[in-house]
């Protein structure tokens, strides 16, 4: 039987699309028997280095109810120049424009290489970026110095027509006014009341109208555009200014007496930032970069109040129903998140502080609108500094990025409908024929919108079949899915990216071992872990490790093979060999185990797992394990205890964390100097090795991991100790146990 | 009472004789344990470039922009390229600092204005603390004189430098 590797990898490579399952079960009886349901992997904006765009704009199917774009699995009559939607089977006539084509001149999109392609959409007028910070100045001296430099830096690495705006806050909020004159102005509101959003944009004399951003009419030219928003302003022209506005920067003046918290007006800054930008840029690409030391302490959206002795909410408190602010503060930022991103702007959370910063109530403005989280201890760290330089970084093509304002519609063939998305996007409400009332994750609806993505951004897609069972396979053998996604490029062009698959129907009862075949293991166990981590927000812990093992119990039922009452005798094939470990280590992942994790924490994890690719994703929960030794090269080893030897450096990489572990025995020649002397420079060679390992991981990775250098006995090896499997312990270590 | 020879080997005392020493003689060199160091600029012993040599230059295209560009703006330049001149003469930036700023001068006079500014955001980025204050002047000069007309840039250019292959496009 052909192994699939080689198939999956191609498509992920071509289409940035990975199915838990590559032939189809044709009935929905069958599908359902799968466990696995049908899914996939979608990163829609995938690095394709290979793949200019084309210069034109799609063309569609001319039924309104379908417009799906023309794609090479639609047949195609060169001779009369008309082509056959594969969704809906409607003739279409090409456009004029199309009309020398032929068998020998095909235009890209019929070419199946081309079954991802990209189309640059010219006639709308090009909207800049806007990027609006929001800055806590309830921050340690050291800390809001090594802040403001990162700040500055920043406005050289935007890009240099983008639009920016800075709003202050501690105990009140501020608004600055940026000018080229001297005196810097800046609008002063309480931290304690709320408004709404037309209240804030009264106030900040935003009420006539917002220029509206002209649909065919003629460009108006920047300076135009900008006059009615003293508030950004473009970097080319304030960076002067704004590179000394942020070096004045003071500490919040308000005294903070001992045995308080300082006055953090969190929820009104967020709000007066998210008002701001609704009422003078709605709906283009904007970036609301949130920055704070600590938690929200007044005001709506506080999360605790100012006294230290009362200890921010931990998830104890939270299953005894103690968190008395959680909810409203919650809401508080659930509705912002909507409004920002129906506006389709982004909300970035930067939270540097030693204690929790109230992750866990916020984690919406950045998982609604696709915005980043990063988490550290101080903004005076390398952690953050570099971290924050890589929101700018740019690709091989010297171009940022960061894509704004991005809606994925996704169509189907007949027999298929769609139950949802997991990932950072909301829904549109698109229903249609292609609406599965069936949900998982966001659901009811064949539309999403992503505010904020990059090359990496991956969705998670749930399909439901819909075949009767004994219905006929569908003619031609073949289901379809079409992936298009419109969005604004960081050069503010706007794109189209369309992404047209196919698989194989199979009729489960004659051709299971087809099915079984092609089964992605490694797609599967993360389109798993995503619905168990969005089950984990709303169900209680254990309720969903029980449902995890009896989907798992039920695969091994259904796939492997045994005989009865001899568990040894029990096999999987190929393609499921690895698929338990991967749930073994999902289930004690701080995604599903939220014990030696506060709230934050399992909100920041949970933020990252939801939308990185497929191969992050597998690091996050099963962490890889290199080993270094004079036995040989570097090389991969089982995430178990019996990886850890004397004569070993291992380096894990958990995504989160980078640690070097040293054995016993190289610490013990370490501690006696080896390194240093010159006829054992080999051993310092190998202890340089998985440094140098490890700084490759860390010099790219957005976030910066943490870097974790420990040994034998060490304290920090915890982090280690804590994800191997312990296959090996105290009780079994001289036993007839199993052979690790 | 426990025989006090047994208290734990102070850090000074050769490893304990059961251990033997790492294995001699070269393994295979770890992947990548010859650095990639190669990144930082091997830069020749450098003599202690006067501050001069720098500010002229910048003074130089600065006055080519002060008949296109704002009078407010230039003189927002003009006060942080003295910032620069003094922070340098008083010997308060490092070396790397003061090379990296060689190079930008240098690329500034050949009219490779995308070169300069890739310069000026390595600094900004690896020495933010040194530089905040008066980089972003040397960031606006870059942009005011790459806008100018032609024959305005061309008094920027130093005399003695042959044309330079022609301006980067922005």
């Amino acid at each position: 039987m052909a192994t699939y590797l080689e198939f999956i990898q191609q498509n992920e490579e071509r289409d940035g699309v990975r199915f838990s399952w590559n032939v189809w079960p044709s009935s929905r009886l069958e599908a359902t028997r799968m466990v696995v349901p049908l899914a996939c992997l979608l990163t829609p904006l995938k690095e394709r280095l290979d793949l200019p765009p084309v210069q034109y704009e799609p063309v569609l199917c001319s039924r309104p109810a379908c417009k799906a774009v023309l794609n090479p699995l639609c047949q195609v009559d060169y001779r009369a120049k008309l082509w056959a939607c594969n969704f809906c089977f409607q003739r279409n006539q090409f456009p004029p424009a199309y009309a020398g084509i032929s068998e020998v001149n095909q235009p890209a999109e019929l070419m199946p290489q081309f079954s991802t392609i990209e189309y640059i959409v010219q006639r709308d007028p090009q909207t800049p970026l806007i990027f609006l910070y929001v800055v806590d100045t309830c921050l340690e001296e050291e800390d809001l110095q090594a802040l403001k430099e990162s700040l500055q830096m920043s406005l050289s690495l935007l890009p240099a027509s983008a639009l920016v705006g800075l709003i202050t806050f501690g105990r009140m909020v501020q608004v600055h006014e940026l000018s080229c004159e001297g005196i810097s102005k800046s609008y002063v509101f309480r931290g304690t009341k709320d408004l709404t959003a037309k209240q804030i944009q009264d106030m900040l004399g935003l009420s006539r109208p917002a220029v509206p951003i002209p649909q065919g009419r003629p460009l108006q030219t920047l300076e135009q555009l900008v006059v009615s928003s003293r508030f950004l302003q473009p970097v080319h022209k304030i960076d002067m200014n704004l590179t000394d506005l942020l070096g004045e920067l003071q500490r919040d003046p308000w005294p903070v007496t001992q045995g308080k918290r300082p006055l953090r007006s969190t929820g009104v800054a967020l709000s007066i930032a998210v008002g701001l930008l609704e009422g003078t840029f709605p709906n283009t690409g904007a970036r609301i970069m949130f920055f704070t030391g600590g938690p929200p302490t007044q005001g709506p959206g506080m999360v605790v109040g100012d006294e230290l002795k009362t200890p921010i909410r931990s998830w104890h408190d939270i299953e005894k129903d103690n968190a008395r602010f959680m909810k409203k503060a919650t809401k508080h930022y659930e509705t912002l998140a909507n409004r920002s991103a129906a506006n389709g702007h982004c909300i970035d959370i930067y939270a540097c502080a030693l204690d929790q910063t109230g992750l866990l109530e916020m984690k919406c403005c950045a998982n609604l609108t696709g915005g980043h989280m990063v988490m550290g201890d101080s903004f005076n760290t390398s952690l953050f500094k570099q971290t924050f330089q890589r929101v700018f970084n740019k690709g091989f093509n010297g171009e940022f990025q960061m894509a704004f304002g991005a809606s994925l519609d996704v169509k189907t063939s007949r027999e298929l409908k769609i139950a949802g998305a997991i990932g950072p996007c909301i829904s549109l409400n698109a229903k249609g024929p292609c609406v599965s009332e069936n949900e998982l994750g966001i659901g009811g609806t064949s539309q999403w919108k992503i505010c904020s993505l990059d090359p990496s951004t991956t969705l998670a897609i749930y399909f439901e079949v819909v075949n009767q069972h004994n219905a006929p396979i569908p003619q031609g053998g073949r289901g379809a899915v079409q992936f298009v996604t419109h969005y604004q490029h960081s050069s503010t062009q706007k794109r189209i990216r369309v992404t047209t698959v196919a698989r194989n129907w199979a009729d489960a009862q004659s051709q299971l071992q087809h099915i079984e075949a092609a089964f992605d293991q490694e797609a599967a166990a993360v389109l798993m872990a995503r619905l168990g981590v969005y089950r984990a927000e709303s169900e209680e812990g254990p309720d969903v490790l029980r449902w995890l093992d009896r989907q798992l119990i039920k695969l091994c039922q259904k796939f492997g093979q045994y005989n009865k009452d001899d568990p040894n005798s029990f096999r999987l094939s190929e393609s499921f060999s690895l698929y338990p470990q991967f749930m073994f280590h999902l289930r004690r992942s701080p995604f599903l185990q939220v014990f030696n994790n506060s709230p934050d924490e399992s909100s920041y994890y949970r933020h990252h797992f939801a939308r990185q690719d497929l191969t992050q994703s597998l690091i996050m929960i099963q962490p890889i394990l290199y080993a270094y030794s004079f036995h040989g090269p570097p090389e991969p080893v089982l995430l178990d205890s019996s990886s850890i030897l004397p004569d070993r450096i291992l380096l894990m990489d958990t995504f989160f964390q980078i640690v070097i572990y040293l054995g016993e025995t190289i610490a013990q020649w370490q501690k006696a100097g080896y390194q240093d002397m010159p006829e054992y420079e080999n051993f310092k060679h190998l202890l340089q090795a998985p440094l140098d390992d490890a700084q490759e991981i860390l010099q790219t990775r957005f976030p910066m991991p943490r870097y974790i250098h420990t040994e034998h006995g060490g304290s920090q090896a915890r982090f280690l100790l804590s994800k191997v499997n312990p296959s090996q312990t105290h009780n079994n270590l001289y036993a007839w146990g199993q052979v690790s | 009472p426990p025989a006090p020879a047994s208290a734990p080997a102070a850090p000074t005392e050769p490893p304990p004789r059961a251990l033997g020493p790492p294995p001699l003689g070269p393994i295979s060199p770890a992947p990548r344990a010859e650095s990639r160091r190669a990144t930082a600029a091997v830069c020749p012993e450098e003599c202690d470039v006067p501050a001069d040599t720098i500010l002229a230059p910048l003074r130089e295209a600065l006055a080519a922009c002060r008949p296109a560009v704002q009078k407010q703006v230039c003189d927002d330049i003009g006060r942080r390229l003295t910032v620069l001149g003094d922070a340098w003469t008083q010997g308060k930036l490092s070396a790397p600092v003061r090379k990296r700023m060689s190079l930008l001068v240098q690329e500034l006079q050949q009219q490779h204005w995308d070169a300069a500014d890739e310069i000026h955001r390595s600094l900004m980025v690896d020495h933010v603390n040194e530089v905040t204050q008066w980089l972003v002047g040397v960031k606006r000069l870059i942009a005011e004189t790459r806008s100018l007309p032609r024959a305005e840039q061309a008094v920027v250019t130093e005399s003695s430098a042959e044309a330079g292959p022609g301006q980067e496009e922005p």
